[in-house]
């Protein structure tokens, strides 16, 4: 393959990078060059192929796990375990079981739990992009609860959260390395995007009230239920996500 | 979405539509029909559509499954033009999940920087330089990767999808 201007050209004319001038002279190229045609027709093809199974999460999570790591270097944890008195009543029917629990402030010493991982990951591929992909349309409720059973083995009602002006865009289907999970996308007024990951966990006995740490502009809380571990991630700061946190009513001190 | 707000959404991904059909046809004529029949699909089937879900890959998927039943009949009438109809072949969207295994399948065997570059092209209509930035590398050089990438892809599903690649079940010159 010539890795020149003309063989990126074809590339860039494929995503829509090319000014009309541009695009003309492609053009031009693949209706003289049958060969040429040919070969950016599987490209295209191809391409087609893999954006058709990104949206509708097909994508391997494994192969995009790379991509994911790169956005975890560097992760600052600076804040604490908090601890309140709230229970999980107050997001209604969302099922979240943790109850409260001792906990002194410290900085956290261990690494983010595997559904925290994989929310920040999810969220900065599909939530933070536009247009945004979602599976079950959060106007669709019959079809977001489809989705929340079939992940998680469970009714779940999805909790929304108007009341402090976040809109319920969607959820997606979510793989993290305990089992199925659930992404549910919220937005503001103001278009800033807010995910909360609900998931199987492993026993993390200290997750049970929310811990938040930073990784490249991203605040990430996290806590452990009964059920599931939850993951929330927002834009910094972290006023937001700790509104949200109250919300839906996350033990902490 | 509206019938308006639909409408509009669909203008907005027209030039990618007409991008792609340019690729996947034999010429302009052939690229023009191919959009006129996924538009014409997209409107007819528009109420299936969830508003709030992903337009953009949503008509890339009718755009794809119309090429693919194109391709069929090319195919057939290649092949087997006397013997066979495209109703007796594989239905098109069975080729497609066959497809996309395979092309992921291919992906995942991709040296990491490569599969990095197509896929954080492939989940959001971002410009190169975005992309280069939320992959930490210069902008020459994700576009290399891309490149390099794309082309490795199509060799690898050249190389291995004949064997596995769906084909016609009945109708050959064998039925």
């Amino acid at each position: 393959m010539r890795d020149d201007g003309d063989e990126l050209d074809l590339h860039a004319f494929l995503d829509g990078q090319l000014d009309p001038c541009q695009e003309a002279l492609v053009l031009a190229r693949l209706d003289a060059d049958p060969d040429l045609r040919a070969r950016m027709r599987a490209m295209a093809e191809q391409d087609l192929l893999v954006k058709i199974a990104a949206a509708e999460g097909a994508l391997p999570m494994a192969a995009m796990r790379p991509m994911h790591q790169r956005l975890l270097q560097g992760v600052r944890r600076h804040a604490i375990w908090r601890r309140t008195g709230r229970i999980a009543a107050a997001i209604g029917l969302f099922i979240l079981g943790w109850g409260a629990r001792d906990a002194s402030d410290h900085w956290l010493q261990t690494p983010l739990p595997g559904y925290a991982r994989e929310a920040l990951a999810n969220h900065e591929v599909f939530a933070e992009n536009r247009p945004t992909s979602v599976e079950a349309a959060g106007n669709s409720p019959d079809d977001l609860r489809r989705l929340l059973a079939s992940q998680l083995g469970m009714a779940m009602e999805p909790p929304q959260l108007q009341s402090i002006g976040l809109r319920l865009i969607g959820a997606r289907r979510a793989v993290t390395d305990d089992g199925p999970g659930s992404q549910l996308i919220y937005e503001d007024r103001q278009g800033h995007r807010i995910t909360l990951l609900v998931a199987p966990s492993e026993d993390e006995p200290d997750a049970e009230t929310l811990a938040l740490t930073e990784a490249q502009g991203y605040v990430i809380g996290f806590w452990r239920g009964q059920h599931f571990g939850y993951a929330l991630i927002g834009r910094e700061p972290e006023g937001q996500l700790l509104q949200v946190a109250d919300a839906l009513g996350v033990p902490r001190e | 979405m509206s019938g308006d707000g639909f409408a509009k959404g669909l203008e907005g991904h027209l030039g990618s539509l007409q991008r792609y059909a340019l690729l996947l046809t034999r010429n302009r004529v052939e690229a023009e029909d191919l959009v006129q029949d996924c538009l014409t699909k997209a409107i007819a089937s528009s109420g299936q559509w969830q508003p709030g879900t992903d337009l953009r890959a949503w008509l890339f998927r009718i755009l794809y499954t119309c090429h693919v039943s194109d391709r069929r009949k090319w195919q057939v009438r290649a092949r087997y033009a006397e013997q066979a109809t495209a109703a007796e072949s594989v239905d098109a969207h069975q080729m497609i999940q066959v497809e996309t295994r395979q092309v992921l399948t291919a992906l995942d065997g991709l040296p990491e920087p490569q599969r990095e570059a197509i896929l954080v092209i492939a989940l959001d209509d971002v410009k190169y330089e975005e992309a280069a930035r939320r992959l930490g590398v210069p902008l020459g050089t994700f576009m290399s990767r891309l490149a390099r990438g794309r082309e490795a892809l199509r060799r690898r599903m050249e190389a291995g999808g004949e064997v596995t690649k769906l084909r016609l079940v009945k109708g050959g010159r064998d039925a």
